[in-house]
Parts: C-alpha cells; structure tokens; sequence
C-alpha cells in the first residue's frame, strides 16, 4: 500500500535535509504511526507522501504508484488529516464540508451524518469561526474521510488529548516487566518514549482506559472492525 | 469545469460573507457621489476612464490580496491541495467572482459619468480584460505576502508602478516617455476603458495594441501566477 525507500527531502534554501535516507513499507489494513521528536520530520514526510511536497530524492508509492506518476485522482483515494484546523471560517460547519465534498468526482457521505458521528450534530449550522478548537479539528478529521478514502493520513492526531496519559509495559533488562506512564499528545516528541520503543521489547501500550485501537477510535470517532488495526 | 464552477460558488458566498458587496457599493457610490459634483457633464472621455480604472484597481489589487492572505493564515489552500484542486481551477475561480463584482461596479460609474450613453458590450470586454489583469497582480503580490504589513507594502510599490500610467493617460509626461509607459498594464487598461467610454477618442491601431498589450499581461500574469501558487502556497512549505 505505502512503499518508502531512501527518502530525502531537503527544503528549498535550507542547507540540511529535513527527511533523510528514510525507508518503511505500510500494508494495506494497518495502522502505521511514525513517531519521533520535533523536527524529525515527520510532517515533512506525510507532505510526501499526500503529494504537497514532490521534489523529494528516492522512491515513494502509495496505493502501489509511484507519486510523482498520481495526478489529481489522487486526491480521491486518500485522505489528510491536518495538523492545526484549517477551515473556512465565516462558513458553517455544514457549508464547509458540503462544499469539500462537491469537489470530490465519487461518492461521499452526507455532511449531517459526520457531524453527528463526530458530536457536532447540534454545531452543523454554526459559523467554524465559533467552534473551539477541539471542535475544529474533529471537523479536520470528518473532512478527511468525507469520500472514504482508502488510506487516510493524520498529522498529530492525539494533538488534542491534552494531558491524558498511556501506560507502556516493557521488558525490562533485568527480564522484569515494567511500566511506564506518558503524555499521549506528547509521544511522538518524547525522547523517553522513544529511546524506549527503540531499545527495549515493548509488551503492550495503552490509554488509561483501553488499548490503543480503543485510543484510535477515540481520537478519529472511527470504530476498528475486529482485526484490522496493527 | 465542475470544480471551477464549485470554487466560484464558494468564493462568491465567501465574498458575501466578508462583506465585499457592501463594500463595493459604497465605494462605487463615493465615486458616483464624486462625480455627481464634478461640473462637467458628461465627463470628459479620460476622467471616466480613469474613474473606471480605479475599481478594477482597488478591487483586483487590495480585495484579492486580503481575501487571498485571509486564506493563508487559515490554511485553507492546503486543504484545497488535497482535495483534487488545482492552483489553476483557484485562480479562475478568484479572477471570475472579482470580474463580476468590478464590471456591475464599472457599469453603474460609466452609466453616470456619461449620464446614460453607454455601450454595454465594448465596457465589459475592456472591464472583463482590466479586471483580469488587476486580479492577477494582486496574486502576484500576495503569493508570497507572509503578513497584511508584507502585502500593503508590495501593493503599495506596484500600484506607484501602475499609477505612472496616469501621468501619460492626463498627457502630463513628455512624448518620448510614452512609449515606456506603454508598456505597462495600466496604460492599456486606460486605453481600453477610454475605448470603451468613447471609441473615438482612440485610435483603431492604439486600441488593438492596447488590447493586445492585456492579452499578453494576461498570459503572462497567468503563468507567473500559478507557478507562484504552486511554490508558495501548495508545495514545497514547512
């Protein structure tokens, strides 16, 4: 499904790659998170990857395709959360995906329907720029599954989780299982986390309450079907 | 096309919802107003020219670039990205709605500079070119306006630049530096909009070079403008 090798992405005038020498595959069906501190570039690599930035050095495909070789169609099998809200703010809710939703060739879902799935049933007719942010980015995240893309990118989806935390098991050296508590919004920042996802046997991951396919659906408001996750 | 059609749906709802029309309205009615005390009547050929002028102006310029940097700081363009739209079905899309707002605005202020006599079919081809060559400098202009500080100073640097077109238009520069001036846009739309008002007032051949000249700045300004989009907006930001 998401096939990476070798790539390099260096910023127009910038004098050190932001990406470099990255490889990793992605099947089709499973969760893929890419994890690392600021600046590692992880933004940079999902721009590559949705086709926003192209002059990149090395092989990228999606859907089995090389990049570069997708025109606009892309666009209608994928779909990109954004990192920070990014809507019309003098439309509603509702204008705002009905009119995204025109832009798309295939099928979508009814705009009334997803605002209700994402608990904004009762905001659908108020202007964006009285949401708060949570709401604003539960509107992102509708608006990148309006046309039900087959892959779907998310950039800092937990973002808005705040202070909720996840509890890692891990193996320790001594061959005892132990714990470990972490901000769930600031994973993919914590060096902690990650010299511990790099260096020791990870036993399991999970929210306060569930697993991380529960963290998932909580995040994005998408139940996984039994199986289908990583 | 379809998307085209979706996106100049969109930008007239979103021009209505920032309150362009009203403003519109005033503004044209300043002007209207301004006339209405002038005088003479009807104006002189070259003052309605210019009251013309001063709308695809103002509108194209200063309106594009603030709806386009009010885009940018909420990161709609990106979203527009990844949702099949194409810098050019954007542009056209802009270019359009203003091009509708500036020829009813241009209409009524030539409808009462020239008390009634007006030829309906010449204003809208040179408005039509005007506003089209207005609205992509402005995109010019704000494809790389990081702020509104940024963007009011480049505008303010290129409308210097066209307001030089004046001094030809109002036969205040000397003969040899016309051919000069010529070559920028807002000699032409001048031309054209005086054209438009009276066609006698202008040469058959100064009239074709004219919109000759409008044709090229908008080939040009196409260009230029979809590859700054391109660049600046959709790829290649962190």
């Amino acid at each position: 499904m998401i096939e990476v090798e070798n790539l390099t992405y260096v910023y127009p005038g910038a004098s050190a790659p932001a990406v470099s020498d990255v490889s990793f595959t992605v099947e089709r069906g499973r969760i893929f998170g890419l994890l690392g501190p600021s600046g590692a570039g992880k933004s940079t690599t999902q721009r590559v990857l949705t086709r926003q930035n192209r002059r990149f050095r090395g092989s990228v495909s999606v859907l089995s395709r090389r990049v570069e070789s997708w025109d606009h169609t892309f666009y209608e099998h994928i779909g990109v959360g954004f990192e920070l809200p990014n809507h019309y703010l003098r439309l509603t809710g509702r204008e705002n995906l009905e009119f995204f939703a025109s832009l798309y060739a295939g099928p979508t879902r009814a705009a009334g329907e997803l605002l209700e799935a994402v608990g904004l049933g009762d905001a659908a007719d108020e202007r964006v720029s009285e949401y708060s942010k949570g709401m604003k980015m539960r509107l992102n995240f509708v608006r990148a599954i309006l046309h039900d893309p087959e892959v779907l990118f998310l950039d800092e989806p937990t973002a808005r989780y705040g202070q909720r935390r996840v509890r890692v098991e891990y193996v320790s050296d001594a061959g005892a299982v132990k714990t470990a508590d972490f901000a769930l919004d600031r994973l993919a920042q914590n060096r902690e986390f990650l010299e511990l996802l790099d260096a020791r046997p990870i036993r399991s991951i999970h929210s306060r309450e569930a697993s991380l396919n529960r963290v998932f659906a909580d995040v994005t408001g998408v139940r996984l079907v039994e199986g289908a996750a990583g | 096309m379809r998307t085209f059609a979706r996106l100049l749906r969109l930008e007239l709802r979103l021009q209505s919802r920032s309150f362009l029309y009203p403003a519109t309205v005033v503004s044209t009615a300043i002007i209207c107003g301004f006339i209405l005390m002038l005088p003479a009547r009807p104006l002189p050929v070259r003052l309605t020219a210019f009251f013309v002028f001063m709308d695809p102006a103002t509108i194209g310029l200063s309106f594009v670039g603030a709806m386009v940097l009010m885009e940018k700081s909420q990161g709609t363009l990106a979203a527009l990205a990844v949702a099949s739209v194409t810098p050019a079905a954007y542009v056209a899309g802009k270019m359009a709605s203003l091009t509708f707002v500036t020829i009813a605005s241009s209409l009524v202020v030539v409808y009462v500079a020239t008390d009634g006599v007006i030829d309906v079919a010449s204003q809208l081809a040179a408005v039509t070119l005007c506003s089209a060559v207005a609205v992509l400098i402005g995109l010019v202009c704000v494809a790389h306006a990081r702020s509104m500080n940024q963007l009011v100073v480049t505008l303010l640097f290129v409308t210097t630049v066209l307001d030089v077109a004046l001094l030809a238009h109002f036969s205040v520069l000397p003969g040899w530096l016309v051919p000069a001036v010529a070559l920028i846009p807002s000699y032409a739309m001048l031309v054209s909009l005086a054209a438009a008002v009276d066609a006698g007032s202008v040469s058959a051949a100064a009239r074709i070079a004219a919109a000759l000249n409008l044709v090229l700045w908008i080939l040009i300004g196409w260009r230029w403008t979809i590859r700054e989009f391109e660049r600046a907006i959709v790829t290649e930001r962190r």
